[in-house]
């Protein structure tokens, strides 16, 4: 499953007094119970957009990968069972996809979420040289597939 | 009254429902009285005279009037009333509310918003195929017993069609396939590519073809009421607009918490002069949603005996589903503040200075019997403000 949501969606999370937005989530809804296992935040300030991650470290491992003119053009290959989520910080970025036409640029706010039970590949293009993204992988110590709970 | 989103507009008929014979539909628990005036055009007012509250639809039409059937109020095609029997003063307040309505390739939409300066009827979606000569369609609608959302979820979460639909229009293989969900303000898209598949029936049968094609679902829900379900096959790799294509379009109106009408397009770009086919699809999808009906309304039975601590327990698979729901309550908190604002309360107003609700009444009457030592006034304001609280990878 892969789900974008975009920034002005009416399904996003608030944004709290501080200026931090729930981006992406484990569960995406807490109130019918479902155990929490990591979510992704957005912070913006003055001196610009960040993101962080917090997991279930007992349930929950994590890499984080910031993108920026280095890495213009990144191939992710999300391995089974893992969740990728792709956040841009400034500018925007390109998703695509090897052996298909789907194609979506996301900008700050956006949110993309990619898991599942078989691997898969993407390709993240940094729209420009200002542009920067954050991926983040998630990946379950105790069971074979993280899989994203709505 | 349970919490609807008013501020969009809804299907309430078929254009070819509504005559110079005027018909009552309920929507979201109000009803409503549609008919055509001479000119042709339609009409929604409440149907409710503002008398004796007897519905306006068991009256009859007087040219481009609508003449109650209990006391013979006569009102006019803006919902004024033009004429009270044995009398020649028109009351104030003797008028019925009178809706925004737009007529759309064999629909007839209504706003149900409080003001209809905001009834834009842009905001409704396109709905051409059903009126387009490239393309065939064939129209259902049914009432079923289940409140509304149950119905978008149906729409949105296409692998019940490999359970439900077993016999029908089920494949095995849907389910197996992941989905791409999108959303975007008010719009959740939810799009599942089957590469290489072969073609299903109704396309072999009517374009007399084989071997593997690409197949798609994709259903575009606008939230709270619209769904178009984008379906097709085409070749290996080509783009989907090339296709033998499918849009079936589900307006949902609610009728009340438990209740909603399901209106039904579906449209196809090929066969389109296969009388059979068309007959045949008639017939066969009105199979489908029977089924869809039966499953649905055994379902919003579950929902009402369950217990209030247990929720669905849903999976990546709902992704569309959740953050459907997800807009919709935010809909609804929207529409709710924003009657707060304009109905602000008023907490020192004197009594008798507008008309109250019964409830309100009845409290208010209660609380000066008791002496409680509140106004009528503040009561009357309490139980106001509680009435306005209320394409492919």
């Amino acid at each position: 499953m892969w789900m974008l949501e975009r920034a002005n969606s009416l399904s996003a999370a608030p944004t709290m007094p501080d200026g931090s937005r729930v981006l992406a989530a484990n569960p995406d809804s807490a109130e019918r119970g479902d155990p929490w296992r990591w979510s992704i935040t957005l912070h913006t300030s003055p001196d610009g957009v960040s993101t962080s991650v917090k997991t279930d470290e007992s349930f929950v491992v994590h890499t984080v990968e910031l993108l920026d003119e280095i890495h213009c053009s990144t191939v992710l290959t999300r391995c089974t069972g893992d969740v990728i989520v792709v956040a841009v910080k400034t500018g925007d970025a390109l998703i695509t996809v090897p052996d298909g036409p789907w194609q979506r640029r996301i900008h700050p706010g956006d949110s993309f979420v990619l898991e599942g039970e078989v691997n898969e590949t993407i390709r993240v293009e940094l729209t420009d040289t200002q542009s920067t993204a954050t991926v983040y992988c998630l990946t379950p110590t105790r069971t074979a597939a993280l899989r994203w709970v709505p | 009254m349970a919490d609807y989103i008013l501020n969009t507009w809804y299907v309430a008929a078929w254009s070819d429902e509504v005559t110079n014979k005027p018909i009552r539909k309920m929507i979201c628990e109000q009803s409503i009285v549609l008919y055509r005036i001479s000119d042709d055009q339609a009409k929604a007012l409440a149907d409710r005279c503002a008398h004796r509250a007897f519905p306006l639809s068991k009256g009859r039409m007087l040219g481009d009037s609508i003449e109650c059937g209990y006391h013979g109020f006569i009102y006019g095609p803006d919902g004024r009333c033009t004429k009270v029997p044995g009398q020649t003063t028109l009351p104030e307040r003797a008028v019925v509310r009178s809706y925004p309505l737009h007529e759309k390739d064999g629909w007839i939409w209504v706003w149900m918003g409080d003001d209809p300066a905001d009834a834009d009827p842009s905001d409704i979606p396109d709905t051409h195929w059903m009126n387009d000569p490239n393309w065939a369609s064939v129209e259902h609608s049914l009432q079923v017993d289940c409140r509304a959302e149950l119905v978008h979820d149906n729409l949105l979460d296409l692998t019940h069609e490999s359970f439900l639909h077993k016999t029908t229009v089920g494949d095995d293989y849907i389910y197996e396939y992941g989905i791409t969900v999108e959303v975007d303000d008010n719009v959740v898209l939810v799009d599942r590519l089957m590469p290489s598949v072969p073609a299903p029936p109704l396309y072999a049968d009517t374009m007399g073809i084989d071997g593997n094609w690409d197949r798609f679902h994709a259903t575009e829900f606008f939230v709270p009421n619209n769904l178009t379900l984008h379906s097709g096959i085409t070749a290996e790799g080509a783009p989907r607009d090339e296709g033998y294509l499918i849009k079936v379009l589900n307006a949902i109106t609610p009728i009340d918490a438990h209740t909603c009408w399901y209106y039904y397009s579906f449209a196809r770009n090929f066969a389109v002069d296969n009388v059979e086919a068309t007959e045949q699809l008639r017939e066969g999808l009105g199979l489908v949603l029977e089924e869809d009906k039966d499953a649905l309304e055994a379902q919003e039975l579950g929902m009402q005996t369950r217990p209030g601590q247990e929720f669905d327990v849903l999976i990546a698979q709902d992704g569309g589903v959740a953050k459907a729901r997800r807009i919709h309550q935010a809909l609804l908190k929207k529409e709710a503040k924003e009657r707060e604002a304009k109905e602000p309360r008023r907490p020192g107003a004197p009594a008798n200075t507008k008309p109250i609700g019964a409830a309100a009444r009845r409290q208010a009457q209660k609380a000066a019997a008791a002496g409680a030592g509140r106004s009528a006034a503040e009561s009357t304001t309490s139980a106001e403000a509680m009435g306005t609280a209320a394409g492919g990878r």
